[in-house]
């Protein structure tokens, strides 16, 4: 076979230009999913709920799933609604994260969609979802800024209307934002429950089983309250993709995140008899919605029970901060299990975009420029190589590493939509010691990086009495010679 | 986005009495899983090319050289993604030297982004067949959905958003099954797949070879 194509996109100049020239979207950032841009109230800060009040959400009154063409039900909207709490719950009911989601019955009315209605076809869907262009949405729809609904599509004939693949299990959107607070403000999603009819012909009518069908929405309700993808245990799907034949303990299946964006490597969670939040995602969650003093009744506060491991990952010269490098820090005690990670530059935008194509420069708008940027993520260069990870108390073990190349557009972990090699490698072996209610500074300088400037760009300007000109910086000594006194 | 594992009754899982139960997942290429695609942030099943191509009506290489949002003709709060391409290559179907589909846009940030189409993007697309409402989209979301890129010999290679990751699982089997033969050229490229970008020609040798078996829905 022949060798990796584009190793030239490793090199960090094709990545600039594609930054330059391409607008390159930047889905999800490792741990939170948004995070403010600038314009926004909360540039560089994660986009969560206002979890001061319940999170309330209403349920579609049909069926979960129902056989094709009208057939039996194959569970109903009763245990459609406890599968769908008990889901939530599992976020909700973390120890250290502020969190109320409540039930608040059935759908609102909202145009021609009945209160308490059954969303059976494309145009309900439509019509409780509300315009996504936003432009005149009705105020009770999702887009409207109205409810958070969730839907099911029983037999899958939504997904279809909207041309969707028979492949598509369901998804969660976030509707509107609070642009005043910078709080999330309205989201939704729906399932396809055709994956629970108990038919699979293996071409158009699939089937999960409930375990991977409620861990995948236990993945996208993690969306739905702001959380983004993780990457730990990667090299089971490294081992996969290479043909390799691969163990998932116990462990290596308790330790991959929910968020992770591959489920079913491992068996489901449920299966194998393990928690179904890991600890990445336990302490994510917590971090976004950190339960404080007073901590009420059942729950811990946040201070009490995590530290934060914080720092810089930089280049080899020490100065360069690089982005989009995976750090996890992994316990001393079952590295493979208690693990968390972040994304350096997480808080930092994937495309900042330029001005200079724009036909006025000086006045730039989306539709005269072609990369505006990327609404999301902060402009501040001190956030580029940043990274954040809550942590238990404990020792821990770091480790750098890439962004798995294929986890892109939609799968992204981290900033960048389209990952990039990590530029060097990190010394292996270092420990750091993490206490509750404390922050643990540790940068990363990797070993092995790319010069910062190649020998062409590493120039001085000689001026007057000559011709004003560049040189590179080898040629100087020659060119200080033929220099005028 | 994720995908779970489709079936798990293709996994041979042994348990091993020792302090750890290991399930030994055989042949990684036949592992099924859910992953997480681009539209929406939308879960999807697993597929391999096989499956893709047979579900899909259209299958062309070709440049983007239009991407416009407007709404959709009937559903006017449907906002949809209109993609043209000037066709290459047709793999499948009879698209004619320029093809449009549309997609349906659920998520705000898909408007914004316009779902990742840009006009001048080098892509193969997996295509289904446009519903009647004239919605499309690539099979298995973006499983059908290849980036061409050239590497400095020349050559083109393509890659799907998760890498090509399954995309060969069971692949020579299903072929032998349904009475077809792996082209030459593709045989280590499903023998020993690799993660990353895959090789456009070996991938089109496949895609005409199952398209060839298979009926057009």
């Amino acid at each position: 076979m022949n060798p990796p194509p584009h190793q030239f996109l490793r090199q960090a100049s094709a990545l600039v230009i594609a930054l330059l020239l391409f607008p390159l979207p930047a889905t999800f950032a490792g741990g939170p999913l948004y995070v403010g841009g600038p314009g926004t109230v909360i540039p560089g800060i994660p986009y969560v709920w206002d979890n001061s009040q319940p999170i309330i959400y209403r349920v579609d009154s049909g069926p979960l799933s129902q056989k094709p063409n009208g057939g039996p039900i194959v569970i109903d909207n009763a245990h459609g609604l406890t599968r769908v709490q008990n889901l939530f719950n599992s976020w909700s009911a973390l120890p250290t994260a502020k969190l109320t989601i409540t039930n608040a019955g059935g759908l609102l009315a909202v145009g021609s969609f009945p209160a308490n209605g059954d969303v059976k076809t494309a145009n309900d869907f439509l019509t409780v979802t509300g315009e996504v262009a936003g432009q005149n949405p009705d105020p009770n729809s999702c887009y409207g800024g109205g409810q958070n609904p969730i839907m099911f599509d029983s037999d899958g004939s939504i997904f279809d209307a909207l041309g969707l693949a028979p492949e598509v299990i369901g998804f969660a959107f976030v509707c509107t934002d609070n642009p005043a607070t910078g709080k999330l403000r309205t989201a939704g999603a729906i399932l396809n429950g055709r994956f629970q009819d108990g038919i699979n012909d293996n071409s158009y009518n699939f089937e999960l089983t409930s375990g991977q069908f409620d861990q995948a929405f236990t993945h996208e309700f993690g969306h739905f309250l702001g959380l983004g993808h993780s990457q730990i245990n990667v090299d089971i799907l490294l081992k996969a993709v290479n043909n390799q034949s691969f163990a998932c303990g116990p462990d290596d299946t308790a330790g991959m995140p929910i968020m992770f964006p591959i489920i079913g490597l491992c068996p489901a969670k449920v299966t194998a008899g393990v928690p179904i939040l890991a600890v990445d995602d336990a302490a994510w969650m917590s971090k976004l919605y950190p339960v404080v003093s007073p901590a009420p009744a059942g729950k811990t506060t946040f201070a009490s029970a995590y530290g934060s491991l914080s720092g810089t990952v930089y280049f080899s010269d020490g100065v360069t901060p690089a982005q989009d490098v995976n750090i996890i820090a992994r316990n001393t005690n079952n590295s493979r299990r208690n693990a968390v990670s972040a994304v350096s530059g997480y808080l930092f935008t994937g495309n900042p975009g330029q001005t200079t194509t724009c036909v006025n420069p000086a006045a730039p708008t989306a539709d005269t420029c072609s990369n505006p940027g990327d609404p999301f993520g902060s402009r501040d260069p001190a956030l580029l190589g940043h990274f954040e990870i809550p942590l238990p108390p404990g020792t821990y073990t770091l480790s750098a590493e890439s962004v798995y190349e294929g986890f892109t557009g939609g799968s992204s972990v981290g900033p960048l939509d389209i990952p990039i090699p990590a530029p060097g490698t990190m010394t292996s072996g270092s420990t750091v010691t993490v206490t509750a209610g404390a922050t643990t500074t540790f940068n990363i300088t990797l070993q092995g990086t790319q010069p910062r400037f190649d020998s062409f760009e590493s120039a001085v300007l000689l001026s007057s009495p000559v011709p004003v000109r560049w040189l590179r910086r080898e040629m100087l000594p020659e060119a200080e010679e033929r220099l005028p006194a | 986005m994720q995908t779970t594992p489709a079936q798990r009754s293709s996994l041979l899982r042994i348990r091993f009495a020792r302090p750890f139960h290991y399930f030994i997942l055989v042949a990684a290429a036949f592992f099924p899983f859910l992953s997480a695609s681009a539209q929406s942030s939308a879960l999807t099943a697993s597929r391999n090319l096989r499956q893709l191509v047979t579900e899909s009506h259209t299958v062309i290489q070709g440049s983007v050289t239009s991407v416009v949002v407007q709404p959709h003709a009937q559903w006017h709060n449907l906002m949809t993604v209109v993609v043209t391409l000037q066709v290459e290559d047709a793999l499948r179907g009879t698209p004619g030297s320029t093809y449009t589909f549309a997609q349906a846009v659920i998520d705000r940030r898909d408007l914004q982004q316009k779902m990742g189409y840009r006009a001048g993007q080098h892509l193969l697309l997996i295509l289904l067949k446009p519903n009647v409402y004239g919605l499309s989209s690539p099979a298995g979301m973006e499983q059908g959905r290849f980036t061409i890129s050239s590497a400095k010999d020349g050559k083109s290679f393509v890659a799907n958003s998760i890498g090509n990751a399954g995309l060969f699982r069971g692949l020579d089997a299903d072929l032998t099954s349904s009475g077809l033969r792996l082209p030459a050229a593709a045989q280590e490229l499903v023998a020993q797949p690799k993660p990353g970008p895959i090789p456009l020609d070996q991938l089109k040798s496949l895609i005409r070879t199952i398209s060839a078996g298979s009926t057009v829905p």
